[in-house]
C-alpha cells in the first residue's frame, strides 16, 4: 500500500540560547510523515526527540527558537488561501508552515496537530474536573469550526479586563452542553468505563493509565491529522502500557490519522511503528522501515542501541553497551564531525568531517560513511583520540 | 545445595491510616494498607534473586523492610542464621548488607564530594585511619569504572550513569556480602543501563556478592537474575528459576506480565497481545481470595456453570459493582418483564444463569440490594474469591487455584 506524504520536514534546526552558550538541540533534521501511518522517533534522553516534536507544532519557547528549515504540510484549503498572498509558502497542495503567519500556525493546533505528553498527572489541571478539561478542548474546536478565523486572533490575555470578564462569565459557562456531551463520548471512545460519572471526577481520582487515556481523548477533540505522542507510556506499568499502545493503534486505524510516536523504548517502536527515525545528538542518524532499522541497521549507534537492550526471550550472557555518554550539544563543543565518532567503535579519519546522508537502499538512509563503503581499519582513529575519562 | 544467606518468612508490612490519637478518641478503626502481606523467600549465597512486579506491588517495601530500614509489622528475616529483627546492635549487620537506590540524582548528597560519599560508611564504622579511607575510596572509584582523579568532584559534575556508579561504590565500601539493588538502572538510558548491568555482573563474579534485585523491567530481571519472584499486591504469586519463570510461567499474572512487554524485534509488530483489563486494585481493600481475580483472564467458575470466560468476567464485574454500591437501582431498566441481564451483562447468557441474574437485578430495582448480592453469590461464587491460594513449596511454586484444578 502506498501512502501519500502528509508532512515533509526539511533541514529543521532548533537552537536554545542559554547562559552556557548555544545548544543545538535539533540539527538540520529531515523526516516525512505519511498519512495513515505510525512513525517512530527513538533516541536516548537529550537526543532532541521531544524538541523535534515541539518544533513541528510551533511550541518552542524562549530561550529556544526554530532557526532554519521548512515544514511542508499538505492542506488544500490553506494552500488555496495563501496561493496569491504568499506564493513562496506554497508548493502544490503543500504549505510551508514556517512561512505562514503565527496566528494561522496556532489555529492548526488541535485541528491538524495534537500532542499527548509523558506525564499525565502534570499535564492536567488538578483543580478542574477531567470532563470539563476535555469539554474545553472540544469547545475551542467547535468555535473554531463555526468561525475559522477566531482562533487565529491573539489568545485572550491575563489582564484586568480578562479577570473581570471571567468573574461575570465563569468558565463553567464557557463550555456548552454539547461540548460536555461530546467529551463524554470521547472518554467512552478511549475506553474509560462509566464515562458520564468519571467526567465529573478530578485528575487525582484517576489512575495513571486512565489519565493517559483521558489525555488521548483530549488530544482527539479536534480530530487531528497528526497526533504526536511524546513518551506516552513511560512511567506506566507494562500491563497498562500494553493497554495504551493497543488503544493508540486502534484509534489510529479508526480515524486514519498519522501518529508520531516518540520514545526511548525500542520495544514500543517495534510494537507500533511502520517507519522509524533514530535520533542522536539532535540529528536523525538513521531512518527507514521498521525492518531496515531492526534487521539491517547500518549506523553503529543504531547497532549499539539494539545491542545494549537485554533480550526478554533469548538473553545474551553479556550486553554490548555503547561506551561513553551522550554529548551535551553545546555549539562550541560540537565541531564539524560525526557527533557519534567519540563513542563509535568504528571511527575513522573521515569521521572528523561531518557525514552527509547516504542512501542505503529503498527508504533506508543513514548519516554514516559506513553506509557508503566498508570499514577501513588502516584509517581507524586511535582509541584515545578524543581523550576523555572513564565514563558511564 | 547452596546455603541460604537471607531467609524471609511471612514478612508483613502494613501502614495504618486514621491512626492518630484523635481518631482513637473518636473510636475510628485504623485502616491498614497492606503494602507487603506475608511474603516468604530465601536468597542463596552467591545468587541473584529478582523481585519483579508493577508499581505499588510492595517490592521496594520488601527490600527495605528486610534490611530493617523500615520496621516490619510481622514475620522474620534471618541473615546468616541470625534474626535481623531481634538484633540489638545492627552495626555488624549493616556492614554485611548494603543497598543501592533507584534514583542516582536524589540518593547522593549534593554537598559531599564523590570521595566523601564513598568514604562516609567507613567513617561511620571507624574503619582504618583517614589515609586508608581515602585510598579505599579511590580504589573503589576505579573498581566501578570511574577514575581516581574524579574523587574530589561533586555529584552534579557526573552524569546519571556515573552517579549510579558512585552509589554502587558506596554500597561496596564496607565489603558487604549481600546487596539489595532497588531499581538500579530504571533511571538510566539503555546504553548506559547496559554498562551498569555489566558492571554489576563483574562485581558479583569478582567479589562473590549476593544480590536481591528489585525491578519492574522484566528484560533486566531476566538478564541478571538466577531466580525470580513475581509480586502482585503485596504477595508473591510465583517463584522459580529464571528460565522456568520466563519460558513456562504458571501463574496467569506472570503470563500476562510477560505477554505485555514489547519486544525490540520486527516480529513484535504482528504479535497478538492479550492486554489485562483494568488497574491494580487498591492495597487498602484488596480483593478477597486470590488478589488477581479482578483482572485474571482464567477465573475458575463453579463446576455447574458453563459459560464463556468473557461472560463469566462480565458477571464478576457486575457483582463487583453491585457489592461496592456502584450499581444502583436506577442503572437497571425499570420496565417490568424486561431482561436486564442481556443489556447489563451479556447477550449470550442463557438458561438458569440468565434467569438468576434477572431475578437479582429485579430485586435490586425493587430496592432489595442484599437479596441481589446473595442470589448472585450463591450462584456464581468461585473458589478464586473464597480461598486465598497458597504459594506452595518446591523449586517453582505458583499461588493459583488452576494448579490443582
Amino acid at each position: 500500500m502506498t501512502r501519500d506524504d502528509l508532512l515533509r520536514v526539511r533541514d529543521l534546526s532548533t537552537r536554545f540560547l542559554t547562559e552556557e552558550g548555544q545548544v543545538n538541540a535539533v540539527e538540520s533534521i529531515s523526516i516525512t510523515v505519511r498519512e495513515n501511518e505510525i512513525l517512530g522517533i527513538v533516541g536516548e534522553s537529550g537526543s532532541g526527540k521531544s524538541v523535534t516534536a515541539l518544533s513541528l507544532i510551533d511550541l518552542i519557547e524562549t530561550p529556544g527558537r526554530v532557526t532554519a528549515g521548512e515544514i511542508w504540510y499538505r492542506h488544500q484549503d490553506l494552500a488555496d488561501e495563501f496561493r496569491e498572498s504568499r506564493p513562496e509558502a506554497i508548493d502544490g497542495d503543500f504549505v510551508d508552515l514556517r512561512k505562514l503567519p503565527a496566528g494561522v500556525r496556532r489555529s492548526l493546533r488541535g485541528s491538524s496537530f495534537s500532542m499527548i505528553f509523558q506525564d499525565p498527572m502534570t499535564s492536567f489541571n488538578p483543580s478542574i474536573t477531567v470532563g470539563e478539561q476535555i469539554a474545553e478542548a472540544v469547545e475551542v474546536q467547535r468555535r473554531a469550526r463555526a468561525n475559522p478565523r477566531s482562533t487565529r486572533s491573539r489568545t485572550q490575555g491575563y489582564g484586568l479586563g480578562q479577570y473581570l470578564t471571567s468573574l461575570v462569565l465563569p468558565s463553567a459557562e464557557f463550555v456548552s452542553k454539547e461540548s460536555e456531551a461530546e467529551a463524554i463520548e470521547l472518554l467512552e471512545m478511549v475506553g474509560i468505563p462509566d464515562p458520564a460519572d468519571r467526567a465529573d471526577e478530578y485528575p487525582h481520582q484517576f489512575s495513571g493509565g486512565m489519565l493517559q487515556r483521558a489525555m488521548v481523548a483530549q488530544a482527539l477533540a479536534g480530530e487531528p491529522d497528526v497526533l504526536i505522542a511524546d513518551e506516552p507510556t513511560t512511567g506506566l506499568d507494562v500491563t497498562i502500557q500494553a493497554q495504551i499502545l493497543k488503544l493508540l493503534e486502534e484509534l489510529q486505524h479508526q480515524t486514519g490519522m498519522s501518529v508520531v510516536m516518540i520514545t526511548h523504548n525500542l520495544g514500543v517502536i517495534a510494537r507500533t511503528c511502520d517507519r522509524v527515525g533514530v535520533m542522536y545528538a539532535g540529528e536523525v542518524v538513521e531512518r527507514g522501515k521498521l525492518s531496515d532499522i531492526f534487521e539491517s541497521p547500518v549506523h553503529p549507534y543504531t547497532q549499539g542501541l539494539l545491542g545494549s537492550i537485554p533480550d526478554l526471550e533469548n538473553p545474551a550472557p553479556r550486553l554490548q553497551p555503547i561506551e561513553g555518554n551522550v554529548p551535551d550539544l553545546l555549539d562550541t563543543e560540537m565541531g564539524d564531525r560525526c557527533y557519534f565518532a567519540d563513542r563509535c567503535p568504528k571511527a575513522m579519519e573521515e569521521c572528523l568531517r561531518k557525514p552527509p546522508e547516504f542512501e542505503v537502499g529503498g527508504e533506508h538512509q543513514a548519516l554514516c560513511y559506513l553506509a557508503d563503503h566498508e570499514y577501513d581499519e588502516t584509517t581507524a582513529l586511535p582509541p584515545d583520540y578524543f581523550g576523555g575519562e572513564a565514563d558511564g | 545445595m547452596a546455603e541460604a544467606i537471607v531467609e524471609v518468612e511471612n514478612l508483613k508490612k502494613y501502614y495504618f491510616e486514621r491512626d492518630t490519637l484523635l481518631d482513637r478518641a473518636m473510636g475510628r478503626e485504623p485502616q491498614s494498607v497492606k503494602a507487603v502481606d506475608g511474603v516468604s523467600f530465601t536468597v542463596q549465597r552467591g545468587e541473584t534473586l529478582g523481585l519483579v512486579g508493577e508499581s505499588g506491588c510492595g517490592k521496594s517495601t520488601t527490600g527495605e523492610t528486610l534490611l530493617r530500614l523500615r520496621e516490619a509489622t510481622e514475620g522474620s528475616v534471618r541473615f546468616n542464621g541470625e534474626d535481623v529483627f531481634e538484633l540489638d546492635d545492627l552495626t555488624a549487620f549493616r556492614r554485611q548488607a548494603g543497598i543501592v537506590f533507584q534514583d542516582p540524582f536524589s540518593s547522593l548528597d549534593p554537598r559531599m564530594t564523590a570521595g566523601e560519599i564513598i568514604r562516609e560508611p567507613l567513617d561511620v564504622h571507624s574503619i582504618g585511619d583517614r589515609e586508608d579511607r581515602r585510598e579505599r575510596a579511590s580504589d573503589l572509584l576505579e573498581r566501578v569504572g570511574l577514575s581516581a582523579g574524579q574523587i574530589d568532584r561533586y555529584p552534579h559534575e557526573f552524569s546519571g550513569g556515573q552517579r549510579q556508579r558512585i552509589g554502587i561504590a558506596r554500597a561496596l565500601s564496607l565489603e558487604p556480602e549481600f546487596i539489595v539493588l532497588d531499581e538500579p538502572v530504571s533511571a538510566l538510558d539503555v546504553s548506559v543501563q547496559a554498562q551498569i548491568l555489566n558492571l554489576l555482573d563483574d562485581l558479583q563474579e569478582d567479589l562473590g556478592l549476593t544480590y536481591l534485585i528489585i525491578a519492574h523491567d522484566l528484560s533486566v530481571v531476566r538478564h541478571i537474575s538466577d531466580r525470580v519472584a513475581v509480586m502482585y499486591l503485596g504477595e508473591i504469586v510465583e517463584r522459580g528459576p529464571v528460565d522456568e519463570i520466563f519460558e513456562e510461567p504458571d501463574h496467569p499474572y506472570t503470563q500476562a506480565l510477560l505477554d505485555s512487554v514489547p519486544r525490540a524485534d520486527t516480529s513484535e509488530h504482528e504479535r497478538e497481545v492479550e492486554t489485562l483489563k483494568g488497574d491494580v486494585p487498591s492495597p487498602r481493600n484488596p480483593p478477597s481470595g486470590c488478589r488477581f481475580r479482578t483482572r485474571c483472564p482464567l477465573v475458575i467458575p463453579p463446576d455447574y456453570i458453563d459459560m464463556a470466560q468473557s461472560d463469566f468476567r462480565a458477571v464478576m464485574d457486575l457483582r463487583e459493582r453491585l457489592e461496592s454500591g456502584e450499581l444502583t437501582p436506577e442503572d437497571v431498566p425499570s420496565e417490568p418483564d424486561q431482561d436486564p441481564a442481556g443489556s447489563l451483562v451479556s447477550e449470550s447468557l442463557a438458561g438458569q444463569d440468565r434467569a438468576e441474574i434477572n431475578q437479582a437485578l429485579n430485586a435490586l430495582a425493587n430496592g432489595n440490594r442484599e437479596a441481589a448480592i446473595d442470589q448472585l453469590r450463591s450462584r456464581f461464587e468461585t473458589v478464586c474469591e473464597t480461598d486465598r491460594p497458597a504459594l506452595g513449596e518446591g523449586v517453582h511454586p505458583a499461588a493459583c487455584h488452576l494448579i490443582d484444578h
